[in-house]
């Protein structure tokens, strides 16, 4: 007996020894796999493309970019009881940490670095052909663009990653211009080794690389090179106006005819994955758009933190339609007290027919993918199906005229007007010529300021205002300054010279000392 | 089986010599039952008192010499001579230096003691209701700080000796030598004691776990003698603390008042008053109710020399203090030891299963009643089926009816818990004398199940009505440990050797699968199938599995010389699976000397009876992550629609998170200097410790730059972080007469903490609140600081910056706030670090008062902290008139004409948010208390005569726990758990609840 156990813990002594208890304490996940083992052949990186895709569901894309961009422009005002996010939307940064504005910087750097995974895991498998390797780093250098494209434009400088990082990195900042040469090289790589169209729908392709050039150029006084990107766009002649403007914001009409590029919704899930805060990488993905949970009204079941100025209601009154009617835009992009007078037959939220002022108050509210023409409620846990369009025909048709009358002075009046007058054409206006507003195709100064305005009453809460503003003279053309704070109030309290770029988020420039604020913050 | 065997074995027979029989009684004259009776030279002849102290022991040679023993008596050597009857007065031995103290793997005289260890006498919690270890601890060693909480189940939060660790500092459990974790699953009435190890050389046996502190527990064993029976019962009326709200009048007083000073000010988005919601309703009276806790124990225990055992059944059921809760627990224990010639097998089995009912498991909670408004009605045909919620006009809130919430028909969660702790062991008596060896074998299981459903229907403004869903998810964690252990003790003369080399495995393994259903099929009527079968649509269904080892082996010598000279030398190698290869092991070592100067010839001092001086050095591990934190992962949940919905989801991959694959041991070094004393007849005793620890090479998940784009942040072995502090603990007992004594005892302690440094070049982390930084205690306040009120309005314009008003919208009645970065605004960069207002107390204190008269018994104990600062997160809610929710009752608000400069009461008006900054010092608060945690009357009877044939003992008591709090706080409860970077943030948790408890115990 004390022997058999003398032996046995001898034996169990011996079964834990050095070389044994190496194996006993290596133990693979069984939850995930590693990273290291992940990348060798070509299917790990295309996957890995899909990846990059994903983050498309992140905070970031599908609702930050409409606080960052069009909340915080002169199109909305908030009421919030929540200090935090009133300041936000309303300029009054107490706070350069602002979690929305922090979180836009994470979710875009969180694409950034997935992107630098694909392009530089893409060297190291073999691939069937060197074109099929080019189109997939081309649609990672295409995302890549994008997200640099978006924190260019909001913070004017930040750091450039084009590797893998490590957690340990403190990346340099680069100014804006760096970036925007950059970024011209991703989406110029994208614009070569796309294809015109691709099988899947989603998926990046020459035309989308080309409408982010002009945009980029665009908003960095490169008119010229702006013109001849987006004429590649329409002289394909692949995308068109379609019919009804609001088809381009309902989920019944995704992936249309004016869409040259829109993200991939569905209410397949309603996870609370994708709300703030998350990345939304879980097993049970949300892949719908929440904005419209935030914008929405409460009596749509919204949180209703933002509010429309009256200046884009009266704006939209400038002129009546073929029909002595008002612009139909206005109908489709607002709610607002008067809309069931305005335009009679309207039904909110598949019930209301009159505004209940008692109730919810005097306070415009953004209809724009809003679901209220087939739901109860905004679907607050976010069942929105509706794809956001990041590139619509419509949109670029805007831009062009612009382009061209930069380019070409008034002399290219006649050649903008007919651009803007397809635009018009589809909301049932009149061409400009017989219009109410046909004196502005005379002067310069009078037709740019014209097509601001035409542009704004096309585009509105979309993906693109708070870049106008700034293209426009915000922060440093006093007459468009002043123009704004008139019509906006939060402009006039809390807006001053700096300010037409964002803060970049405050532990970032303390933790990283190659990175400094931007002034006026 | 081990029980039956029991039964079976009987008790030993000797059929030839004397036989001699007697009573053993102690000094006061009282029997003394379970006290060994044995033959000098033959062991084998052997037996032990009953409960009335007698004995009787048969084949006793004549000229025999009987030795009477017992713990923590004086042995004692009689000549039995010829006699047949033997009575004994045993005298009790300087009884605290003579207890035998648990160290793990082992025991040892607590004179003998080198290391930092409080023992916890079970009689001081013993009135108290105490659902987990943890309760029982609270106020009764010194260092040892316990914060509360009232959430029914919950656990409280214990921390020894500060905060020494970034991501838990939960010490280690120790159940009868199989490490555990504190938890509800397991009685505390179980327990026969309890042992904190506090500084590295004590913990040092436990190396890797044990950073944190270690809590020894033995369970209840059998006692050689009689079978005896024990039953209690303990019934407790629990309710909960409130705070006085202003009701439906007062409410609409202050609102209006605020809203009007909004409009004519201009900063309200309303431009009239409301018609406010014409409810009023107390909707703590809603949500708090009286609970019952009832608790049942039955024990049955004895046995002979050779074979014990403890069977004990327990129920425990709580009715809760908060609408929709309950709880029901039962718990088995059972141990026996046998033994065989030179082999003695044991076993050690517990069992506890907990059943938790939640009926509204998606509000709040406390939060939802802060929330909501008195105008808010109950039930209303105008709110939402019947019931009232918020109104964005008359009455806006976002917060849950919890009577509508709370109803059984709407949701619930049941969770029902069970834990499963066991081991059984052999230990071999080997031929080299004094050297045994030990195989210990040890499991411990958690198994969670928790079923949930919900309508989906939510009771609140602003929140959208979801699918009906039933969930059901479970988790199974077990750690499975061999031990094997030698064990050396031996006495040379004057030399005592006590050594114990060994080697343990440990595995670690746990599996998780949850599913959700949505569209639960209904009546029409609305009754719901509940089960997850029931939902139309599949919505979610995980699995996961985990897994870890740890590998470790041991070896400690205790040294002592004639008791005057003691050593103690600990060293344990750990291997954890959690590293990478190649970092997989650690190496902990420790010492420990003592020098007790009262047994030394010199030594002559009548009134001091005992004085020794301790040092000990040690390194202590720790690796408080995750099982795979080493490894970069993939995310293969990255898919995307790339043909439109129809298309279906494609799946992508990615790395979501980077890691580090260099992360090892964190370690903890700590210094520890301790003297014990002893004085007056060893009335008086007195422990003093003092201490250094240093956490090195913290693992943490450290924030990075999010340029890196890691969706999280790695872990890396980054902070530094020390703890000093001081101890001190104070005994006093006497006896007056055969008929009273009494107790004094307090425990003093303080500790510093300061964080040394953060990863990666990163020297602060700034929690909004709070502000950690290098060179000071973690999360210090970091406030606006204000500066009294405007008293006019000519006030608030002359306070100005370069010309400029710094706070151009003030008026009268406004708070002042101090332009700290004097850049002519205030915003968050005017924060200041207040390290004079510290959330860390400055004294932790306890008292504990006991006395007897013939069998009558008090105790008074209660414990609290001083000098510490907390910020209120309940009135940082209530007190912010530029909002809706719940207003504290009659608070002395400025007005024009009611002008103070109390910060706590400016003038509020509504859209005006300057008053109410988020991060300032007009919601810190002194947080000092003492609380009473226990008040207790009890009463000792042992019936005479016939009745005592049956009942041995009956005892009754009544207790007030938590009756009496002095503090001047103002939020629930200023006994609360906060974070590690915010421990001085308060929030609604629930407090705990006060208790009138009436206790029964029979022994039969």
């Amino acid at each position: 007996m004390k022997k058999i156990i003398l032996i046995s813990f001898i034996a169990a002594a011996g079964l834990l020894s050095a070389s044994c208890s190496k194996a006993l304490l290596d133990l693979a996940n069984p939850n995930a796999l590693v990273a290291e083992n992940s990348w060798n052949t070509q299917a790990d990186v295309e996957a890995g493309l899909v990846g990059v895709y994903h983050t498309l569901y992140n905070c970031y894309w599908n609702s930050f970019n409409a606080f960052q961009i069009s909340g915080q422009s002169d199109e909305f005002y908030s009421l919030s009881p929540d200090a935090d996010l009133a300041g936000y939307v309303n300029l009054k940064y107490t706070n350069t940490d602002q979690r929305w504005n922090h979180n836009s910087w994470m979710y875009l750097y969180q694409s950034v670095f997935r992107c630098n995974q694909v392009i530089e895991y893409a060297e190291k498998v073999e691939w069937e052909s060197e074109a099929k390797k080019a189109e997939v780093v081309a649609q990672a250098r295409a995302m890549r663009g994008m997200s640099y494209y978006n924190l260019a434009m909001l913070y004017k400088k930040a750091p450039l990653v084009d590797w893998v990082s490590a957690p340990a990195d403190q990346p340099a900042e680069s100014t804006f211009e760096d970036l925007v040469a950059f970024i011209e090289k991703d989406f110029l790589y994208a614009a070569q080794n796309l294809p015109e169209k691709f099988a899947e729908v989603g998926r990046f392709n020459k035309y989308f690389a080309y409408t982010f050039l002009g945009k980029l150029y665009m908003n960095s006084g490169q008119w010229q090179k702006a013109k001849d990107a987006f004429e590649v766009v329409i002289k394909s002649g692949r995308y068109s106006l379609v019919p009804e403007y609001r088809d381009n914001f309902k989920h019944t009409a995704n992936n249309n005819a004016e869409s040259i590029w829109e993200i991939q919704n569905s209410d397949r899930n309603d996870s609370w994955g994708g709300f703030w805060g998350i990345a939304n990488d879980d097993a049970v993905c949300s892949f719908t758009a929440r904005r419209d949970e935030f914008l929405a009204p409460s009596f749509g079941g919204g949180f209703g933190d933002y509010s429309v100025y009256q200046w884009v209601i009266d704006m939209y009154k400038d002129e009546k339609d073929k029909d002595g009617g008002y612009d139909i835009r206005l109908r489709d992009n607002v709610m607002y007290p008067e809309m069931f007078d305005d335009f009679p037959g309207q039904v909110l939220y598949t019930k209301y027919t009159s505004w209940n002022t008692a109730e919810w108050g005097t306070q415009a509210r953004c209809r724009k993918y809003c679901v209220d023409y087939y739901a109860e409620g905004a679907v607050a846990l976010g069942n929105n199906p509706i794809d956001i369009r990041i590139l619509r025909y419509g949109e670029l048709l805007m831009s062009y005229a612009e382009v061209l009358v930069e380019v070409g002075g008034a002399s290219a009046i006649p050649e903008a007007a007919k651009y803007v007058d397809m635009v018009r054409e589809r909301a049932n206006l009149y061409p400009l010529a017989q219009s109410v507003h046909k004196d502005c195709l005379n002067d310069l100064k009078a037709f740019k300021k014209r097509l601001r305005i035409e542009r704004e009453k096309e585009t509105c809460f979309e993906y693109e205002r708070f870049f106008d503003l700034r293209r426009w003279g915000l922060g440093t053309d006093e007459e468009f300054t002043n123009e704004v704070k008139a019509r906006a109030q939060k402009f006039k309290d809390n807006f001053s010279k700096g300010k037409e770029w964002l803060p970049i988020p405050k532990p970032e420039v303390d933790n990283n000392p190659n990175l400094t604020q931007n002034d006026g913050y | 089986m081990a029980f039956a065997a029991v039964l079976l074995a009987g008790l030993p027979v000797f059929a030839q010599n004397r036989t001699v029989s007697g009573t053993v009684k102690d000094s006061s004259g009282e029997p003394v039952p379970g006290a060994a009776v044995m033959v000098k030279g033959n062991t084998s002849i052997g037996t032990s008192t009953d409960a009335e102290g007698l004995y009787t022991l048969p084949g006793v040679p004549n000229g025999a010499t009987l030795i009477f023993s017992f713990i923590g008596m004086d042995t004692q050597e009689v000549a039995a001579g010829n006699r047949t009857k033997v009575d004994v007065v045993l005298n009790e031995s300087a009884e605290m230096l003579q207890e035998m103290v648990v160290i793990g793997y082992g025991s040892i005289k607590k004179a003998d003691l080198t290391g930092a260890v409080s023992v916890i006498d079970t009689d001081d919690y013993k009135n108290k209701s105490n659902t987990s270890i943890a309760d029982a601890l609270q106020g009764l060693a010194a260092g040892v700080s316990v914060r509360s909480t009232g959430d029914l189940g919950g656990l409280p939060t214990v921390l020894i000796r500060g905060t020494s660790s970034l991501t838990d500092n939960t010490p280690l459990y120790v159940i009868d030598g199989i490490p555990t974790s504190n938890n509800i699953g397991f009685n505390v009435d179980d327990i026969e004691s309890i042992q904190v190890l506090k500084d590295a050389s004590a913990a040092a046996i436990y190396g890797s776990r044990a950073a944190n502190g270690v809590i020894i527990i033995t369970t209840k064993q059998g006692e050689a003698g009689k079978v005896t029976v024990n039953f209690s019962n303990q019934t407790a009326v629990q309710w909960n603390p409130r705070m006085k709200f202003a009701d439906a009048k007062e409410w609409k007083e202050i609102q209006t008042r605020m809203i009007q000073d909004g409009i004519d000010r201009g900063t309200s988005d309303r431009t009239t008053i409301p018609n406010f919601m014409g409810g009023d309703t107390d909707w703590q009276d809603q949500y708090f109710k009286t609970g019952i806790q009832q608790k049942y124990d039955l024990s049955i225990s004895g046995g002979s020399r050779d074979a014990r055992f403890r069977v004990a059944y327990g129920h425990m059921q709580n009715s809760g203090a908060q609408v929709g809760r309950d709880m029901r627990r039962e718990t088995v224990s059972i141990n026996s030891t046998l033994k065989k010639g030179i082999v003695t097998f044991g076993e050690s089995l517990q069992m506890g299963l907990t059943n938790m009912y939640n009926c509204a498991p998606s509000t709040g909670g406390l939060g939802e009643i802060v929330g909501m408004l008195p105008i808010v009605p109950i039930y209303d045909e105008n709110g939402k089926r019947g019931y009232g919620i918020g109104n964005a006009e008359t009455a806006f809130t976002t917060s849950h009816n919890i009577v509508a919430e709370a109803d059984p028909e709407k949701s619930w969660s049941k969770r029902e818990f069970l834990y499963l702790r066991g081991n059984a062991w052999a230990q071999v008596q080997l031929p080299v004398k004094g050297l045994s060896y030990k195989l210990n074998l040890g499991a411990n299981i958690m198994d969670n199940h928790t079923r949930s459903w919900e309508t989906g229907i939510h009771y609140a403004l602003n929140f959208t009505d979801l699918p009906s869903s039933a969930t059901a998810s479970s988790t199974r964690s077990t750690t499975y440990i061999i031990e094997n252990t030698l064990n050396y003790d031996r006495e040379l003369g004057k030399h005592t050797i006590n050594a114990v080399l060994g080697q343990s495995y440990q595995n670690n393994f746990s599996q998780s699968a949850s599913s959700v259903r949505e569209d639960l099929i209904s009546t029409a009527s609305g009754i719901f199938l509940k089960n997850v079968s029931s939902g139309i649509n599949l919505k979610e269904a995980t699995g996961t599995t985990s897994q870890s080892r740890l590998i470790s082996y041991f070896g400690r010598i205790n040294y002592s010389y004639d008791s005057r000279y003691l050593l103690q030398a600990t060293i344990r190698a750990d291997g954890s699976s959690r590293f990478a290869p190649g970092k997989q092991w650690g190496v902990f070592p420790s010492m420990s000397a003592g020098w007790r100067i009262s047994q030394e010839d010199f030594w002559n001092v009548s009134w001091m009876n005992d004085l020794k001086l301790r040092y000990s050095y040690g390194r202590l591990g720790s690796q408080n992550i995750g099982d795979y934190d080493w490894m970069s992962l993939v995310n293969n949940y990255t898919s995307y629609l790339l043909n439109g919905d129809a298309g279906g989801e494609v799946p992508g991959q990615t790395i979501m998170a980077l890691s580090n694959i260099d992360i090892s041991w964190e370690t903890l070094v700590q210094h520890n200097i301790g003297v014990d004393m002893a004085f007056l007849n060893n009335q008086l005793m007195v422990t003093a410790e003092y201490y250094i620890s240093k956490s090195q090479d913290c693992l943490y998940s450290q924030p990075i730059l999010k340029t890196v784009g890691s969706s999280s942040d790695p872990v890396v072995n980054s902070a530094t972080l020390t703890n000093r502090g001081i101890e001190l603990s104070v005994k006093w007992r006497q006896n007056i007469g055969r008929d009273f004594n009494y107790s004094i005892g307090a425990n003093f302690s303080h500790n510093d903490n300061v964080l040394n440094g953060l990863g990666y070049g990163i020297d602060f982390r700034d929690d909004g609140t709070t502000y950690s930084h290098v060179g000071h205690p973690l999360g210090l306040f970091y406030a606006i600081v204000s500066d009294g009120l405007f008293q006019s309005d000519e006030d608030a314009a002359k306070y100005v910056k370069d010309g400029k008003r710094i706070q151009p919208n003030a008026k009268a009645g406004d708070i002042k706030w101090v332009d700290f970065n004097n850049d002519g605004q205030i915003n968050n960069d005017d924060r200041q670090i207040l390290d004079k207002k510290s959330p860390w107390p400055g004294l932790a204190a306890s008292l504990n008062l006991m006395m007897a008269y013939k069998g009558w018994d008090m105790q008074i104990s209660g414990f609290g902290e001083f000098f510490k600062w907390v910020r209120n997160g309940t009135r940082a809610q209530t007190d912010a008139l530029n909002t809706w929710a719940q207003r504290r009752s009659g608070l002395d608000w400025w007005t024009p004409t009611n002008k103070h400069n109390n910060v706590w009461y400016p003038r509020e008006s509504y859209g005006y948010t300057e008053n109410q900054l988020g991060s300032s010092d007009r919601w810190l608060e002194r947080g000092d208390f003492f609380k009473f945690n226990s008040i207790s009357l009890g009463y000792n009877w042992e019936p005479k005569g016939a009745v005592g044939l049956v009942i041995k003992n009956l005892r009754a008591s009544v207790t007030a726990q938590n009756l009496l709090t002095l503090t001047s706080y103002t939020g629930w409860d200023p006994d609360f758990t906060g974070g590690i970077f915010t421990p001085g943030n308060a929030g609604n948790t629930i407090a705990n609840p006060y208790s009138v408890i009436f206790g029964l115990n029979i022994t039969f």
